[in-house]
Formats: C-alpha cells, sequence, structure tokens
C-alpha cells in the first residue's frame, strides 16, 4: 500500500523555470524505494517538496491517503515524517545530546518517550552515545552523518527520507548506514533514499524510480531492473563505473 | 591612586553588566534572524522613559517597575517580529532592508519621545535611602550596585534559558542553522517571535535599570546605546549571545579605567577605538567564528 506519494507535481525555485515537470512516484509501505538520476536531475528537489521545504506549483503531495500538499515544513514530522537533507545540518557548536534532543523537540513534554527515544537511537549508533557530551563539530564526517540520522529516528518516524547519505563517507561506513537502512526496513519503516552510489542502494532496493532532466524516466521493482540497471545509467553523464 | 583605580575596575564591571545584558539581547535578535536592530537603544530608552513615567504618576520604583516593563516589551518584540521581521527574510536584500526599518523604527520612537516628554533630561528621585555604600575605604553608587548586581541575575537566567531548557537550546540551534531547525519540527516563526521578545525584553531591563544608575535621562541618549550594543557585539562575536557578555565587561571596563586617566569628554573615543581595533585585529569578535 502506498503511504506517500507525489502526483504529477511541478517545483519550481523561482520563475518560469520548473525544476521538476510533472513527476510522480509512490513509496510503499515497509518498502525501500530508491531515487537515481543523474546530476541535477532533481532528486533533491523532489525529496524536499514531499517534505514541505518547496511547494508544488501544480500536483499533490498524498500521505496516509491524505492530502497535505502546501502543509508547513514543521508540521511534518508530527505527522510522523523524517527527513535527512543532502547538506550538513547538524548545530556543529551544540552537543551530540543537546542535537539529539532538538530531534525529539516534538516529544519535549514527555521525558520518559525522550529517554526511551534517545536508547532507540543508541542502540543503532553506540558511538553516539559515547561521544554525547562533545561538541559536534569534533566528530568526523561519519559521525556527523550517524548523528543526522539518528536525529531523525527520534520520533520513530513511519516515513524516512534521506537525500545522499552515505555521498561523503568511506566506503566501510558507508556500508554501515545501508546494513543500518535494512533493519530499520524490518522494523518497517518505509525509506525513500536519494543515491549516487547506485549499485548499493539497488542492492538494498524494493522499487526503483530514475529521474532524468527533471521528469520521470523508467521506473520498476528491483526484479524489473535486474540486468538492465547498467543499461539505464550508461548514458548518465559524470557516471563511474568505480561508484 | 590605587583606590580610585579598584572603584574604576568595581564600576566597570558593574556597566559591564548592564552593556552585556544590551548587547545579548541585539545578539540573538541577529543570529537568530541576521537582521540587525538598528533601534535597539530607542528601545532601551523607551523602556527608560515608561519608568520614569510611572514613577511621576504613581511613585513606583524603577524595579518594581520592571514587573510591567517584561511582559510589555516581551509583547512589543511578538509585535514587531510579525510586522516586519518575516517580510525582511522575503526580500531581496535582507540585511539591507532591515538597516532601513530598523532605522525608521529609531526615528520613531526618538521623535515619539521628544513630543510626549520634551528635549529635558528627566531624572527621577532617588529611589533609596543612600546613595552609595561603603565597603572599607571604597564608596560605590548604590543604584549601581543594585543595577549591575540585577543584570548579573537575569544574564544568570538568560544562560540556564539558553543552556538548560528546549527552547534555549533551540535558539542557540537556530542561530547556527535555521533550515535544519524547521525540519526538525520546531516553527522558526514561533521561535524567532520569542527570541525577539527575549531580545527586547533584556533591553528594556536595561533600560529601567539605566535610569537606576545614571541621573538622567534624554531623547537623545538612544543612539548611543544603540553603539554601545554594536561595539559590544562586535567586541564579543556577532550572533554570540556569551560573546556580548564578555564584550559589555570590555567596554563598561575600558570606559570606567579610561575615565581615570582621560578627561570625560573624551570617554565616547573609547568605544570608536575599541570598535576599529576590533575590526582591524579580529574583525569576528573575541567569540565570534571566522
Ligand atoms: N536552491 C536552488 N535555487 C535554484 N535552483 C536550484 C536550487 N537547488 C537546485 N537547483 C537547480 O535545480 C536542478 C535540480 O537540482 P537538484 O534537485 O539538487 O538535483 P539532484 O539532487 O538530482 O542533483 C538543478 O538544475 C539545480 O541547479
Ligand atoms: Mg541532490
Amino acid at each position: 500500500m502506498s503511504i506517500l506519494s507525489a502526483k504529477n507535481i511541478v517545483v519550481s525555485y523561482y520563475g518560469d523555470i520548473s525544476v521538476l515537470r510533472d513527476v510522480s512516484m509512490e513509496a510503499k509501505e515497509g518498502e525501500i524505494t530508491i531515487i537515481i538520476g543523474p546530476n541535477g536531475a532533481g532528486k533533491s528537489t523532489l525529496l524536499k517538496t514531499l517534505y514541505g521545504l518547496l511547494r508544488p506549483k501544480k500536483g499533490s503531495i498524498i500521505y496516509e491517503g491524505k492530502d497535505i500538499t502546501g502543509l508547513k515544513v514543521h508540521e511534518f514530522m508530527k505527522l510522523g515524517l523524517a527527513y535527512v537533507p543532502q547538506s550538513r545540518t547538524v548545530f556543529p557548536d551544540l552537543t551530540v545530546m543537546e542535537n539529539l534532543e532538538l530531534g525529539s523537540w516534538i516529544l519535549r513534554h514527555d521525558k520518559k518517550k525522550v529517554n526511551e527515544a534517545l536508547d532507540y537511537v543508541f542502540s543503532f549508533f553506540p558511538i553516539l552515545d559515547e561521544k554525547k557530551n562533545d561538541k559536534a563539530k569534533t566528530l568526523s564526517g561519519g559521525q556527523q552523518k550517524m548523528l543526522e540520522v539518528g536525529r531523525a529516528l527520534l520520533t520513530k518516524p513511519k516515513v524516512l527520507l534521506l537525500d545522499e547519505p552515505t555521498a561523503t563517507l568511506a566506503p566501510m561506513l558507508a556500508k554501515e548506514i545501508y546494513s543500518f537502512l535494512v533493519r530499520l526496513r524490518d522494523e518497517k519503516t518505509t525509506i525513500v533514499l536519494v543515491d549516487q552510489n547506485v549499485r548499493q542502494a539497488f542492492e538494498i532496493a524494493n522499487y526503483i524510480y530514475v529521474l532524468e532532466l527533471g521528469e520521470n524516466s523508467t521506473q520498476g521493482s528491483k526484479k524489473e531492473f535486474e540486468g538492465k540497471l547498467k543499461e539505464v545509467i550508461k548514458d548518465w553523464l559524470n557516471y563511474d563505473e568505480s561508484h | 591612586m590605587e583606590s580610585i583605580l579598584i572603584q574604576a575596575i568595581v564600576s566597570g564591571i558593574l556597566l559591564g553588566l548592564i552593556y552585556g545584558l544590551i548587547g545579548m539581547g541585539m545578539n540573538i535578535i541577529y543570529g537568530v534572524m541576521r537582521v540587525v536592530n538598528f533601534a535597539h537603544g530607542e528601545f532601551m530608552m523607551l523602556a527608560a522613559y515608561i519608568c520614569y513615567w510611572l514613577n511621576r504618576q504613581y511613585a513606583t520604583n524603577p524595579l518594581h517597575s520592571l514587573i510591567i516593563i517584561v511582559p510589555l516589551f516581551f509583547g512589543l518584540g511578538f509585535l514587531v517580529y510579525y510586522l516586519f521581521v518575516p517580510r525582511l527574510l522575503n526580500s531581496e536584500d535582507p540585511e539591507m532592508a532591515s538597516f532601513l526599518v530598523f532605522f525608521g523604527i529609531s526615528l520613531v520612537l526618538s521623535s515619539l519621545i521628544l513630543i510626549i516628554w520634551g528635549a529635558d533630561p528627566r531624572g527621577i528621585p532617588f529611589p533609596f535611602k543612600r546613595v552609595s555604600v561603603s565597603i572599607g575605604e571604597f564608596f560605590f553608587p548604590l543604584g549601581r550596585l543594585i543595577a549591575g548586581g540585577f543584570c548579573g541575575i537575569v544574564i544568570l537566567l538568560l544562560i540556564l534559558l539558553l543552556f538548560k531548557t528546549y527552547l534555549g537550546k533551540a535558539i542557540r540551534a537556530i542561530i547556527q542553522n535555521r533550515e535544519a531547525v524547521s525540519i526538525l519540527g520546531i516553527d522558526t516563526h514561533l521561535l524567532s517571535a520569542f527570541s525577539f521578545g527575549i531580545g527586547l525584553l533584556l533591553v528594556g531591563l536595561a533600560g529601567g535599570l539605566v535610569i537606576l544608575s545614571f541621573p538622567a535621562i534624554t531623547p537623545m541618549m538612544g543612539s548611543s546605546y544603540t553603539l554601545v550594543a554594536f561595539v559590544v557585539v562586535i567586541l564579543g562575536g556577532l550572533g554570540t549571545p556569551l560573546g556580548a557578555l564578555l564584550g559589555g565587561f570590555i567596554f563598561g571596563l575600558a570606559e570606567n579605567i579610561g575615565a581615570v586617566f582621560m578627561p570625560t569628554s573624551l570617554s565616547p573615543v573609547i568605544a570608536f577605538v575599541l570598535l576599529i581595533t576590533m575590526i582591524l585585529i579580529r574583525p569576528q569578535g573575541i567569540l565570534g567564528e571566522g
């Protein structure tokens, strides 16, 4: 069953230039849906629109059967969504713990829930527990990414949107993130993942969308993509076999 | 000589606490919204005149007037935020636009006070039985001791707010990354309005306390306190609330120690010397990040 979907959305940053032109996608409950495509295709724009940071000029965003187009950004977490952007979003001068506390903002009046949420996140990323009193800026790049992901998990979101979470990570750390995502799916979290590490993302995917130049190009289940993945990505500029 | 110097240091610290309070308000507003409140000193002056007026009408002790000033200025902060700031943030050049708007507000406030209370300096009868207290061979003006002590308590409460509460942590977080705060489910407009409220509340408190520390207030004093806020903020680091406290101490001490060695007429020069020196050697301020 579809839990989150975009229906024929048109999005632009300013003026008449549309970055997304009539794009549709849906994420099925409990699955990992990946969105891939060359640089500048509009993948990040799509995630931002799904999370309310951009408002589509046309089309709609549907979550659990309700039209949530145009809802304010800060409402999304309460609905059960969470989003980890491509850019760095840790608060560098706050401690790891303070960063996490802000991730539990909507639970703040329930101390017990906050503590449970922290334990939940520490179970995924024990390193955050070890470093909880350190300033976030002292963490390595990989640890900061874990902090961002952990911070998005505190509310136990039903749908987690991630934008290139492994882009700047060493291969070992990237692997850790992918196995974490699989574990999260096993716990019934729906995941929408934008990724440039196409092969690794494909490994864990249930369903694949390919975006090109702001439009849907191809899509299909993992099975349907098996074997033709290479063909699909062959023409992308900048694509590097070693990825 | 030595005792004069010690007295100057104590006065400097007391004044520094007031300056710190003024600067912390300015820095929270700037840090959260990237809006420079050019009317900061005028808001302070408004608070001072309200305390003056309450004293004339009801013989209120300025310390008691603060009970009214605090909610009034907190609410004023919300009002000013929602009237102006979201529009400024949407404009093409928010910093220039905010300069114009807040410069305008400063003119309006000064003129308003001039119209209501006239250009003559105003003061209130000193509300305490003694003017100064002596400790050993030293004499300290009681008004400044009380004002400084009060500022110290408020600053302590502010630090507790910023470092121990969810709200304060959110304020420190939004200073560092506005968008990241909104995706965590925090209403950035409400948080900004709250921060503006805190900023004006702090400078409002300072206005009430200034009337205790100095004999007279005039409709011209606003801009000199805006300058104080600037110097303090630039010394400590733009957008870092604790930096402003440090900047306040440095400025307060420099002014008072300077007065021991230089004619009083030269004391405004100290502000500019500090300002220019800091901009030359460390433009991001002592606690600011380059
Ligand atoms: N903040 C922005 N303002 C204007 N244009 C933008 C902005 N962000 C992205 N774009 C443009 O939108 C297009 C899609 O960008 P993006 O969604 O980031 O692509 P992807 O994530 O697939 O690399 C690009 O042409 C990019 O230049
Ligand atoms: Mg992108």
